[in-house]
């Protein structure tokens, strides 16, 4: 059986796996991470507004090839449309640290979510003091990019500070509070799923490689986008997290 | 007074909310943040992240000259173009392709993933390829941040041109990695000049006429050529203003 130690004192709450029963985790967590499961020093990715939100990106109407005025006498053909879609209003009052997952995937800052040939859409995300949002860069050529429906799960993550005049310890029959403040049961947070959860797949490390003047991305749960010209062989190296939030 | 929400026993940690969701569950730990150590990239201490030009081939030299039914030519022309060959910048690329590993940090033992949160700012941007942009994909507005997992951090796009940044961790390190590549093939992507000349005069000669007395006005080595002494600068600059933040989530 795996020994778990509980410590609370005025100054902190943690809980962590013992080692000859030291308190090293407790006094020093930072140089103990590989015991240490909970420590009010410690930050989470608290659940703050969340929302699933259907996205329809537009289509990009595709331009005949034409001779720029600056194009040299070359033929220029499409377009690029830049367009942004807030996703989640969460009015926390800061750009808070989010995740944007779609079918269960989160993914990272720039993603190719479609490919049409030549004809490609790549996504990223922000957040600001009231929104999260999507930006769709989509380029056609001759022929139009058409228009793709997308839900984007959106979870905005808190800032949650210690509470000066909170315990580091208060638990009562329907609510346990430790850090104080820190550490909630009425506030949710990022951990690793159970089996009986349906989890979120994040990144573990790299999905993205380019070459051949191409981007390949692999979503976290293996499946591979490439544009056309592709000609490396990248597979991800670190499996990615299942979680939930 | 009953404590059915919360398990202090048999080597596991449960605590539960009014809905039954284990809030802790000491077997499917939390993923904690580690701000005590942080690397910090914001403000002075952002970094500047350079994407260099590409290694080009020799200009390319097109010359045509115009002629009906066998009489003289009445025009000609002269374009002399930048040509950028395929190619692959990494840390992997050997010689001028090489694009080291950029140390960015240190992590503390036992960190399992990272937190990526801040902006990017593309403070020198890339001369345009016939008067279009390449694309910047991140640039983020003013007030906003981004905040992802994995690191990767695509940033330009221009048809045959990418180029992407991942922010990786290798033991207790924390690397920036640079890719830039372009599509295979030989690709012209700027003009340097450009002649042309209708109505050329040619001596009256009775056919067949003296094909290198009366034009190669503007062909390579004529009097009146295109030049062939042109340049273009493709390098690229981010500024990186972000923190890596270690998570920990014993990983057993």
């Amino acid at each position: 059986m795996v020994e778990i130690k509980m410590k609370m004192t005025p100054e902190a709450f943690a809980l962590w796996r013992p080692d000859e029963n030291d308190n090293g985790p407790f006094t020093d967590p930072v140089d103990h991470l590989d015991r240490v499961l909970v420590h009010s020093e410690f930050n989470n990715f608290v659940r703050g507004p969340f929302a699933t939100t259907p996205v329809t990106h537009p289509a990009v109407a595709g331009v005949a090839a034409s001779v720029s005025p600056t194009s040299g006498g070359f033929l220029v053909s499409g377009q690029l449309v830049v367009t942004r879609h807030n996703v989640l209003a969460h009015n926390l009052g800061y750009p808070p640290r989010f995740s944007i997952a779609v079918d269960g995937e989160v993914l990272s800052s720039g993603w190719l979510i479609q490919q049409v040939g030549n004809r490609g859409r790549i996504v990223y995300f922000s957040s600001n003091s009231t929104h999260i949002i999507v930006t769709g860069v989509g380029g056609s050529d001759e022929n139009a990019l058409p228009a793709i429906a997308k839900t984007y799960s959106v979870v905005a993550y808190r800032n949650i500070a210690a509470e000066a005049e909170a315990p580091q310890f208060k638990i009562t029959p329907d609510r346990l509070i430790a850090g104080q403040g820190k550490l909630d049961t009425n506030e949710r947070h990022m951990r690793v799923a159970l089996g009986s959860e349906s989890p979120l797949y994040i990144p573990g490390g790299s999905l993205v490689d380019v070459s051949g003047g191409a981007f390949r991305t692999v979503t976290p749960k293996g499946t591979v986008l490439d544009q056309p010209g592709y000609n490396g062989s990248f597979s991800p190296s670190a499996s990615s997290v299942q979680v939930t939030v | 007074m009953t404590f059915d929400r919360y398990k202090f026993d048999a080597g596991q940690v449960i605590m539960e909310d009014d809905t039954g969701h284990r809030v802790i569950d000491t077997t499917a730990p939390s993923l904690n943040l580690i701000p005590a150590a942080k690397i910090d990239k914001t403000a002075g201490n952002a970094l500047n992240i350079v994407f260099p030009n590409f290694i080009y081939a020799a200009p390319q030299y097109e010359y045509f000259s115009g002629a009906t039914g066998g009489g003289p030519p009445f025009q000609e022309r002269c374009t002399t173009y930048v040509m950028l060959p395929g190619q692959e910048w990494g840390p992997d690329a050997g010689g001028a392709y090489a694009l080291p590993d950029v140390l960015v940090g240190t992590l503390p033992a036992g960190t399992d993933l990272i937190d990526l949160f801040g902006s990017l700012t593309h403070t020198n941007q890339p001369d345009q390829i016939f008067g279009q942009n390449i694309i910047p994909l991140q640039t983020t507005v003013a007030g906003e941040k981004i905040s992802f997992f994995g690191g990767d951090v695509m940033l330009e796009f221009f048809g045959i041109i990418k180029r992407f940044a991942v922010v990786f961790q290798s033991g207790q390190n924390v690397y920036l990695r640079r890719k830039q590549s372009v599509a295979s093939g030989l690709h012209r992507i700027k003009t340097i000049a450009d002649k042309y000349q209708g109505d050329v005069f040619y001596q009256t000669q009775a056919p067949p006429f003296p094909f290198y007395d009366v034009h190669y006005r503007h062909h390579q080595g004529g009097p009146d050529a295109c030049s062939l002494a042109g340049s273009i600068d493709l390098s690229s600059t981010w500024q990186f203003d972000f923190e890596v933040t270690p998570i920990n989530y014993q990983d057993q």
